[in-house]
């Protein structure tokens, strides 16, 4: 393979690729909505505080009920206002006129201006849960005898710790929660980046410029070339959005470091998007060799967006739930690895060891992909028309 | 000189070459004819290395081609191909190093052939903003930005104006007195004729007929005459062995059976009248197309 050809055809496709004025708008509304995912939260948090909670008591013949639901307010997620109510008929009347959010009544239940619905989510049918349960446990240990002052230091009193038999595999939460927007940036970019591989083949194809750089260069270099030129546009979108979630934060007095990427992240992101784009886009380009038009490609791609798909939405569930055999497996077979070892190197999860043994094994199998994509481009690319049976692809490579 | 010696392709069913040769001289333009499916563009393509023969031999200058003689090539496929948003002197520039022009080299000498081509002034457009006339005009100039040695030509002339074919026929004259080698195919004969010196007619992937013009079309048994006032209209008749092929006024075209029946010819006319013309007729190239087709087939 020469240097010189590949150097041009990579420096084409990066060139094209980011002049287009649809790359800009694209890096434009990118780097805003990087931007808004910092700073709405934050400005949102301030505009609106915690909600009031206005909860109404029933004559509380128990003087434990009020302080016991005013001690469980910050589970509540809300500002409590409980206030003693005189009798039911107006108690019910403030609560159908808004002026309560709940009516207490000892004995009897909690109500809500309108019953919940049974089964659908619903944050207040929560709390009013909640709130029963504890003036329940009033009841039950009033009834037992125990003086209001015990009531709420019973109420109060820490749970029972969980537990486990063996120690937790050492995992670093936060950077486990900062592999999310870092997946979530290296799916954008592997499916992106195939994409771009993909309509770039059916461009050359069916344009038939293929022919006349095929008499100047290998099939292999005009490959090879492009996704090196793909894969560039790729970091430098990347290291904008990167640099964008960077300085948002920085601007943003009050972004919660919880879910925002960290550097070591960002660098294992790097290399695990050059290993996993070279990866896939051998595969892309052979997908988009054998067809002349972007509608034929998509039966082909699909089977081609199943380990990607799978392995971010594993990865994810893995980065907020925590670690997962599944994810452990995932993150030796090539296909599946940049996503899901992504997620287990964020956590702090792995040892250097089977980082290395995975990264070898996606190494390998793509240059194999790229050896094998190379004799199936050049066997398919020349062929106009329908689409081009892998089997003929790969017994006629020289057109 | 190129030279494609017994070249054989077989894709699947399909015997696209079946020891085909052709022989392209430095200073000479090749019309390289034959029906559609004769396998001329796939003889074109193994010149290029594009496809690679089952058997056979390409060379230029008597070596072996490689990817280093091959980047002295300029080449126009039949589907033209090149980026349609790219600026057309982009694309020049970037096909020019590619046969290993320096950038600026190649924009230079991208800019002088869109002039000499009738296209000042357009490098900075996108190609699909041009007519596909000029597209083909930008095809024609990407193809030669880069000097080359051998200019290999898939139907040049199809879709291009009078005014564009005789610009083009001109570059390729003008090439080949430069000392290029230019072999090009079309089905528009009258083109070859006027431009070609040498021909190579191929059909079923062999080649069929190969020829300078001259020879190809020579014949020593057709004779056009031309008698003024005849004293007898039907004198053409009346000379034994001979059969009148055409007649057209005092013209007539006539053929002989040997060649030392042309004096019996010239002497029935000098008895007619007053002979205005004598000439042996040539075939016209469409002629001796057909009949080397119709000859394989």
């Amino acid at each position: 393979m020469r240097v010189r050809q590949l150097r041009l055809i990579a420096r084409r496709e990066f060139k094209e690729r980011t002049k287009s004025r649809t790359f800009r708008i694209t890096m434009v509304l990118m780097v805003l909505l990087v931007i808004a995912s910092v700073v709405l939260p934050v400005v949102a948090s301030r505009v609106q505080s915690e909600p009031q909670l206005k909860i109404g008591v029933l004559e509380p013949s128990d003087s434990a009920i009020i302080p016991a639901i005013n001690s469980i307010q910050s589970g509540l997620g809300a500002q409590l206002r409980v206030q003693s109510m005189p009798d039911r008929a107006r108690a019910e009347a403030a609560l159908k006129a808004r002026e309560l959010d709940m009516l207490v009544v000892e004995g009897d239940a909690v109500y809500l201006a309108v019953e919940p619905v049974s089964g659908a989510p619903n944050i207040q049918a929560d709390r009013a849960n909640a709130i029963a349960s504890t003036v329940h446990q009033v009841e039950v240990l009033r009834e037992a005898g125990v003086d209001s002052a015990e009531v709420i230091d019973t109420i109060n009193a820490p749970n029972l710790p969980v537990k486990g038999l063996t120690p937790a595999p050492p995992r670093n939460s936060e950077d486990a929660a900062s592999a999310y927007p870092a997946l979530i940036l290296l799916f954008v970019f592997l499916t992106l980046g195939g994409a771009f591989i993909l309509n770039g083949v059916i461009e050359e194809k069916s344009s038939r410029v293929v022919e006349i750089l095929l008499a100047t260069i290998k099939p292999s270099e005009l490959l090879v070339g492009k996704v090196i030129g793909i894969a560039a546009v790729g970091l430098l979108q990347g290291a904008v959005l990167v640099g964008a979630t960077f300085a948002s934060h920085k601007a943003t007095p009050g972004a919660p470091d919880a879910g925002a990427l960290s550097l070591p992240v960002v660098v294992y992101a790097i290399i695990w998007f050059m290993l996993g784009f070279a990866l896939y886009a051998g595969m892309y380009a052979c997908a988009g060799a054998l067809v002349s038009r972007s509608e034929d490609a998509q039966n082909l791609v699909f089977p081609l967006q199943i380990p990607i798909l799978l392995s971010f939405f594993v990865g994810a569930a893995a980065s907020i739930g925590g670690p997962n055999p599944v994810v452990t497996v995932m993150s030796f077979i090539p296909f599946t690895a940049p996503m899901t070892m992504l997620e287990r190197m964020a956590a702090a999860e792995v040892q250097w060891w089977e980082v290395a043994i995975s990264m070898a094994s996606v190494a390998v199998t793509a240059a194999l992909v790229l050896r094998l994509a190379t004799v199936i481009f050049a066997g398919g690319i020349l062929r106009s028309g329908q689409r081009v049976k892998l089997r003929d692809a790969w017994r006629n490579p020289a057109g | 000189m190129l030279e494609l010696t017994n070249l054989r392709r077989k894709f699947k069913d399909n015997i696209a070459l079946d020891g085909m040769s052709l022989q392209v001289e430095r200073g000479s333009v090749v019309g390289f004819l034959g029906p559609n499916g004769a396998g001329k563009t796939t003889a074109m393509r193994v010149a290029l290395g594009i496809t690679t023969p089952d058997s056979g031999e390409a060379t230029w200058d008597n070596k072996k081609l490689n990817l280093a003689t091959r980047s002295r090539f300029g080449y126009m496929p039949e589907e033209r191909g090149l980026y349609s948003t790219m600026s057309v002197i982009g694309q020049l520039e970037f096909l020019g190093c590619l046969h290993n022009m320096a950038p600026r080299d190649a924009r230079d000498k991208g800019t002088y052939w869109l002039e000499r081509l009738g296209l000042a002034g357009v490098g900075s457009e996108r190609l699909d903003a041009l007519s596909l006339g000029n597209q083909q005009r930008v095809q024609l100039a990407a193809t030669l930005t880069h000097d080359p040695e051998l200019l290999i030509l898939d139907e040049p002339f199809s879709g291009l104006d009078p005014t564009g074919i005789e610009s083009l026929s001109n570059v390729l004259r003008q090439r080949a007195e430069d000392g290029v080698a230019v072999v090009f195919s079309s089905h528009q004969l009258d083109l070859v004729e006027d431009v070609c010196q040498k021909v190579v007619i191929v059909n079923k992937g062999r080649d069929v007929r190969t020829g300078t013009l001259a020879d190809l079309t020579e014949t020593n048994d057709r004779i056009r005459v031309e008698v003024r006032n005849p004293n007898d209209p039907q004198w053409t008749h009346k000379i034994p062995g001979v059969d009148v092929l055409t007649s057209n006024g005092d013209s007539h075209l006539v053929k002989i059976a040997d060649a030392s029946q042309s004096a019996a010819v010239m002497n029935a006319a000098r008895s007619a009248g007053e002979v205005r013309h004598f000439s042996f007729e040539r075939l016209k190239l469409s002629e001796v197309f057909r009949n080397a087709v119709r000859g394989e087939s």
